[in-house]
């Protein structure tokens, strides 16, 4: 990874494990008379624009925020750049897990408003079941009143399913358009989330589901990961230019400078072949915590 | 001095550094050795934990300080009650505004029906002098009043970071004040001696009900801001069989106790605010003020207008059924009598006019005795009143509203 190795061939290399490589990286600065400096990167989800301050229980009301314009919050360091100022919104904390009963008919929610939220580009609505208000994203043809059902059955037969609805993986038909995808049952819809995208289910091998992403790549989900079915809200989102540079700032992106070729070296474009289906699942060897050796007794 | 001196020379500690900082760190090689012997049941245990001391585990000191220290409010402490009770309070709103009222208090609605006399009185029109007092009392409260407080930020959608200089002015709670005192002294002077001296008038009283729908504890919390009372009860006549009722909705999928929070602190009696052995305790009418900077959701959207016009009917049961309870007992169920409540709830310019009549207290199901809800929704007062190029002005003024005011305080 992203270490940097002065001499090599002085380094005993460790061994290639089959440990997935997608860990958090980080680059270490030395200087000759400078304190050495690990400062973690933006990636891999983390994009260090806001923190969200959490409560302990689940609540509808809308969050409170800090940005963070690209700091890491540990070492005050700027690590992505680029962020910085934009409008503050305050976080509505969606629940990603849509319960359902894993027998019988399945739960029905009633949405009640679609609202638009500062911190997605995908709107979000407010549904209610029971005694429980919460907020789910929002699909392309979702209005107030609407019945949106949930259920984690897997029965024989692929059911027809309609956009909103909340089934899992192995139960729907090949072909519908799906979001909000889990990575392991129970964990929480994970992939999928931007406005207007959908990954569709292409075909079943054994056990597992294969979806083509919104990037065209493919990959294959346990059959009881749950989905839920439709294209995301906030259709336009995409054609929509942002219009101007005041614009960008109001995002909470700082002005960018760079020359920048449309054709040249890593702008180009690449003709690449197709990467095989990839597994999700979540790791389960994760390697050892490193030692670190000092000159200190 | 030549540079390359200087830069040709190299210093051995630096680079020792260097390389110490990178080559330190080690990642050790998984053998699998503690994973076998976790499988097989020994205990691993690390040995730099191991050789490390305890920490010295100390007893816990109660100081006696200069005063006693509140207890969290939680489960120990001693007012904590086991069965939650779902509490709506004067400053919340329910989510499904006025068919979540319906089915939590068990009331029919007859939409734009007022009892016969009322609409007599009202059509009665006032000489011209109480239509210019009432003139004058919309622009003390929006445009005469000295009050300078901070007004909510105003905000343009196309340009979403421009802060707009702060207003200041009158708040809606002084507006909605002065405007509704101002009226009812306007009545009060207009109406006979007999009725007025037999009515008190009590401004920003307390009121709670506690009941019980389907094995849950619910209770409303609501101030009346102002609540006219007299020295006999209120009676009204209404023929009930021509008048399309409005049934009590299914709220499938939702339940009646959606976004009415649960507390565990609560007292388990109802209150009214004035004691029976006062002669005057009987309600006649009650006013609610809706201040939208007090008044929202528990999700921070716009408060919809539905949702306001189910703040009036809780209003009205709390204080009926306050009463009743006062009157005939915690525990009775149907009332002997009904009891009438008027409610006229206003936030300055939209006045929404009810009458409540309670049947009975059981508010289980659907079936049997049922409470009724006549009103008459989202009359304007006035468009606008405020300074137009300096001039204080009042458009489009309604003279309805004043005679249905009058009715409510002489039926």
């Amino acid at each position: 990874m992203a270490l940097n190795r002065l001499f090599s061939n002085l380094i005993i290399s460790t061994t290639t494990s089959t440990i997935c490589k997608r860990t958090l990286h980080a680059s270490a600065i030395s200087y000759a008379s400078k304190p050495n400096i690990v400062k973690p990167k933006p990636g891999f989800g983390k994009s260090y624009r806001r923190i969200v301050h959490f409560p302990e229980e689940y609540t509808v009301k809308p969050l409170n925020v800090t940005n963070l314009a690209g700091r890491d919050p540990v070492s005050g360091r700027v690590v992505a750049k680029g962020i910085g100022g934009g409008i503050k919104h305050k976080y509505h904390w969606i629940a990603w897990v849509r319960d359902g009963p894993t027998e019988g008919p399945p739960q029905e929610e009633k949405v009640i408003q679609i609202i638009e939220d500062g911190c997605r580009t995908a709107h979000i609505a407010l549904v209610g079941v029971g005694d429980k208000l919460k907020y789910i994203l929002a699909t392309e043809n979702m209005k107030a009143g609407d019945i949106i059902k949930t259920s984690r059955h897997l029965p024989r037969i692929p059911v027809r399913a309609n956009e909103g609805d909340a089934f899992v993986l192995g139960a729907l038909p090949t072909g519908t358009l799906v979001h909000c995808i889990e990575k392991e049952p129970g964990q929480g819809g994970l992939y999928v989330h931007a406005a207007g995208t959908s990954g569709t289910i292409l075909r079943k091998q054994n056990d597992r589901i294969i979806v083509q992403m919104p990037s065209k790549r493919l990959f294959s989900f346990d059959q009881h990961c749950m989905a839920v079915v439709g294209r995301l809200s906030n259709v336009d989102h995409g054609d929509t230019p942002i219009g101007s540079p005041q614009r960008n700032r109001w995002l909470g992106n700082r002005p960018r400078s760079g020359l920048w070729h449309r054709k040249d070296g890593r702008h180009g474009r690449k003709i690449r072949p197709p990467k095989p289906v990839k597994e999700i699942k979540n790791p389960k060897n994760f390697p050892l915590p490193t030692i670190q050796l000092n000159m200190v007794p | 001095m030549k540079l390359s001196r200087v830069l040709y020379a190299q210093h051995i500690g630096f680079m020792f550094k260097k390389h110490w900082v990178i080559q330190g760190k080690r990642v050790p090689i998984d053998s699998g050795v503690e994973q076998y012997l976790k499988e097989k049941g020994i205990n691993v245990e690390d040995a730099l934990e191991f050789v490390k001391e305890k920490p010295e585990l100390r007893e816990r000191l109660d100081i006696v300080g200069p005063y006693e220290r509140p207890l969290p409010l939680d489960q120990n402490h001693p007012n904590y009650k086991e069965k939650p009770c779902y509490t709506l309070s004067n400053t919340s709103v329910l989510l499904e505004g006025i068919c979540q009222a319906q089915v939590l208090t068990k009331t029919v609605i007859a939409e734009d029906k007022l009892p016969p006399r009322i609409e007599e009185l009202a059509a009665l029109s006032a000489p011209k002098a109480i239509h210019d007092g009432v003139k004058k009392a919309i622009l003390s409260a929006n445009v005469f009043d000295c009050q300078q407080k901070k007004l909510p930020k105003k905000k343009d959608l196309e340009r979403p970071a421009y802060n707009f200089p702060r207003i200041l002015g009158i708040s809606d709670r002084r507006r909605n004040e002065v405007l509704t005192n101002r009226l009812l002294q306007l009545v009060e002077k207009s109406s006979d001696t007999d009725v007025t001296c037999n009515k008190y008038i009590l401004n920003d009283v307390d009121c709670t009900t506690l009941f019980d729908k389907e094995e849950e504890l619910i209770q409303f919390q609501d101030i009346s801001n102002i609540l006219v009372t007299s020295n006999k009860p209120l009676k009204h006549e209404i023929d009930n069989e021509d008048i399309p009722f409005i049934g009590i909705p299914d709220l499938y999928p939702i339940k009646h106790t959606i976004s009415l929070p649960a507390q565990h602190f609560y007292d388990e009696s109802s209150k009214y605010p004035i004691r029976s052995n006062i002669s005057v305790k009987y309600p006649h009418t009650t006013w609610l003020h809706y201040n939208p900077t007090e008044v929202n959701n528990l999700y921070e959207e716009p408060v919809t207008p539905i949702q306001v016009l189910g703040r009036s009917l809780t209003h009205a049961f709390t204080i009926a059924s306050a009463f009743a309870k006062q009157l005939y007992g915690e525990e009775t169920k149907d009332l002997p009598e009904p009891v009438y409540v008027n409610c006229i709830q206003t936030d300055g310019q939209r006045f929404h006019f009810g009458i409540f009549e309670l049947n009975t207290l059981n508010v289980e199901g659907t079936e049997g005795p049922k409470n009724v809800w006549y009103c008459k929704n989202d009359l304007k007062l006035y468009d606008s009143s405020r300074y137009l190029s300096g001039i204080p002005v009042l458009e489009n003024y309604n003279p309805q509203i004043y005679g249905y005011i009058n009715a409510f305080y002489n039926c």
